[in-house]
């Protein structure tokens, strides 16, 4: 045993005396630098917009009327422009929302910014987006367009956005959350899913189930979380819910993600069960509409879960039993930078056999690919588009992969997904460093940190940059653009 | 920058530096004789989700009874806005299942500071296999978004005299470099 002896301030003080007189190194490992032309396989940028250096999260395209809307969600800012300035308006806004026209992808125009709650990075902003017409949900004006979106980690708003350029508060829940996060909005049934921190529960994110059919009434059904959860549970805490996805009505299936990016668990509920199950979240109510459970490594997380039921396996074709298999795509989330963490990346999970989930296959990046421990940021998967347009579903996913940008996949045969192509956008004057700390010292890097990507029926891709970069808008070309039948 | 400022932010930061070491010089003192009691051991426990933490032993003759330290950044595991404010925080970010796997307090929770951080404390009993169970103090802090835990295992008087002897530790300005080290950088 030795004694636990630290360096005197006084060595530390010299150190960072001498430091201080030395100019701020930056490693050249893959760095990107400023002008440097992005890095592509099979994807083309067609469109860009700066979302005023916000730091984006959600992004969803909404085909409204004979436009194309995308609203992105936004972290919050960073401590040197914690208020950028809106354009439009000529106000620093803390970051909200943003709306941007993409009907003509390659010419986006800012509509509008909503701002959001104060707070850097994880605090503040208005991270989660959610879009249905009126006319889809079964007591909403047809003539109508409203936008769920959580405000700040605090609560949740709905947006009447049928003129995008000017959204109007209907509805905001009373009383302060924990904290929010990623919510699932059922535009037929106006069922939501609200990823919420109910104060008492033993979790900072839950599941609150609300009847949003009126936007402009929701009226709450219930809280649902992993038995352990719940107030008055003793014991160890159940990892906490990240989000979720729902088949609606028709496949009465919903796939929660819990654990960002450790201790993974992808629960199956059956959605008949959990909104006419008994309510009251006791560990008995709260196991009954699970059908299956998939507990991960405790090395990952199960950030998104993204259902493919009734994929055809090509492979199968001629066996007896087991041709069509349903499939979940599950998506960890890296979230220290310069690789400093088990690596997070998306697996494919076969559950036809609800009870007995099994993981098939998984899809990463190469390190080796694009040196990217050392490029600086994060390094790993985020999430995946979550849009079931006929264009993409079952054929090809988009991964958002921080400083490996957008990476295209083909999961056609699950069993063996491949990489189809990629986009590594060109970093700019707004893009914001990454940090890590070394002996006592900061080492920052400017790199791309591609947060999320939506897809929209057209075919386009949107991907945002978490490091203050923008929205890219990319097309898929040559071999890659074949798999989709264009 | 040029060379003009860079001179003289370095000058500046220097000067801060040196009143830093000065202000701190009071407390070296302190610091050293806090840190010459603990000498650290290997982590002694199967790897897991959060890793590997630093694993630390003060003897009988230095703090009463034989205590052992278990140190661990949880990275993006605390409530960033309230902290380690309650007993409902504490037992969701302990440590428990370094030591067992099923626990239960032994009495409510109380906040505790060790310099910028502030958290809980409290007492645990904690289920073993085929052994007694073990009675833990756990020290849970935040860290901005990130939570600090230390648990405490020791043969007597857990509560009072170990959590003072923890504390202690925990302010020293070696521990308190280790946990800025481990942050998680946006």
């Amino acid at each position: 045993m030795r004694p636990f002896r630290f360096s005197s301030m006084m060595q530390v003080g010299l150190a960072l005396c001498a430091a201080a007189f030395a100019p701020m190194t930056v490693s050249s490992a893959a760095e990107q630098k400023i002008g440097t032309p992005p890095e592509a396989m099979n994807m083309r940028l067609v469109g860009y917009d700066d979302l005023q250096g916000r730091s984006a999260y959600q992004p969803t395209i909404h085909h409204q009327g004979n436009r194309y809307i995308a609203y992105i969600g936004h972290h919050g800012g960073t401590p040197e422009i914690p208020k950028p300035v809106n354009r439009l308006t000529g106000q620093a806004e803390f970051n909200g929302t943003s709306i941007v026209d993409v009907t003509d992808p390659a010419h986006p125009r800012y509509l509008a910014h909503i701002p959001g709650t104060p707070g850097n990075y994880e605090d503040g902003g208005a991270q989660m987006t959610r879009v249905c017409d009126g006319r889809a949900l079964p007591k909403g004006d047809p003539n109508n367009t409203y936008l769920l979106r959580v405000f700040g980690g605090k609560g949740h708003q709905i947006y009447d956005v049928t003129d995008p350029a000017k959204p109007a508060l209907i509805w905001q829940r009373e009383g302060e959350l924990n904290d929010t996060h990623k919510s699932w909005w059922e535009c037929d049934t106006g069922i939501a899913y609200l990823v919420s921190g109910v104060p008492g529960w033993r979790v900072n994110r839950m599941t609150e189930v609300y009847d949003m059919s009126d936007p402009s009434h929701p009226v709450k059904i219930r809280d649902f979380g992993l038995p352990g959860q719940q107030p008055g549970a003793t014991g160890p805490v159940p990892e906490q819910l990240h989000g979720m996805i729902s088949l609606g009505r028709e496949g009465n299936r919903i796939y929660f993600g819990y654990g960002t990016n450790k201790n993974g668990v992808m629960q199956i509920v059956d959605r008949d069960k959990l909104l006419h199950g008994p309510r009251e979240p006791t560990a008995e109510n709260l196991l009954y509409p699970e059908v299956g459970r998939l507990t991960m490594t405790p090395f990952n997380g199960a950030h998104t879960t993204f259902p493919m039921p009734k994929m055809p396996i090509a492979e199968f074709a001629k066996d007896s039993l087991g041709t069509e298999r349903d499939i979940v795509m599950i998506v960890d989330e890296q979230i220290r930078n310069a690789c400093q963490e088990p690596r997070q990346m998306a697996w494919f999970v076969d559950v036809t056999i609800e009870a007995h989930p099994m993981i098939i296959s998984n899809f990463q990046v190469s390190e080796a690919s694009g040196d990217f421990c050392s490029r600086g940021g994060r390094f790993g998967t985020h999430a995946s588009n979550e849009s079931m347009a006929p264009i993409f579903y079952k054929k090809v996913v988009f991964l958002s992969y921080f400083n490996a940008g957008v990476r295209a996949v083909d999961i056609r045969d699950p069993y063996h997904p491949k990489q189809i192509g990629y986009f590594i956008p060109s970093i700019t004057e707004t893009t914001d460093k990454r940090c890590i700390t070394i002996n006592g010292q900061d080492n920052c890097k400017v790199a791309i940190q591609t947060n999320n990507v939506e897809t929209d029926d057209r075919g386009y891709v949107y991907m945002v940059d978490r490091a203050n970069t923008g929205m890219h808008i990319l097309e898929l070309t040559g071999d890659a653009r074949a798999i989709i039948g264009q | 920058m040029n060379c003009a400022r860079t001179f003289a932010l370095g000058l500046a930061l220097g000067s801060l530096m040196f009143v830093g070491c000065e202000s701190s010089a009071q407390n070296i003192a302190t610091s050293d004789a806090q840190s010459t009691r603990w000498s650290e051991e290997k982590w002694p426990f199967p790897v897991d989700q959060w890793g590997t933490g630093l694993a630390f032993r003060c003897g009988a003759d230095k703090c009463g009874s034989e205590v052992y330290l278990y140190l661990r950044a949880k990275i993006g595991f605390c409530r960033c806005a309230t902290g380690v404010s309650d007993d409902d925080e504490i037992d969701r970010v302990g440590d428990f299942e370094l030591i067992g796997t099923h626990y239960k307090p032994l009495a409510a929770g109380h906040a505790v500071t060790t310099g910028k951080m502030s958290g809980r404390a409290r007492l645990f009993a904690v289920e073993r296999p085929l052994q007694p169970a073990k009675t833990i103090l756990t020290i849970a802090l935040a860290n901005k978004c990130d939570a600090i835990v230390a648990t405490i295992a020791a043969e007597s008087d857990t509560q009072t005299v170990q959590e003072a002897n923890a504390l202690d530790f925990l302010r020293t300005a070696g521990i308190q470099q280790w946990v800025e080290a481990q942050h998680s950088r946006e």
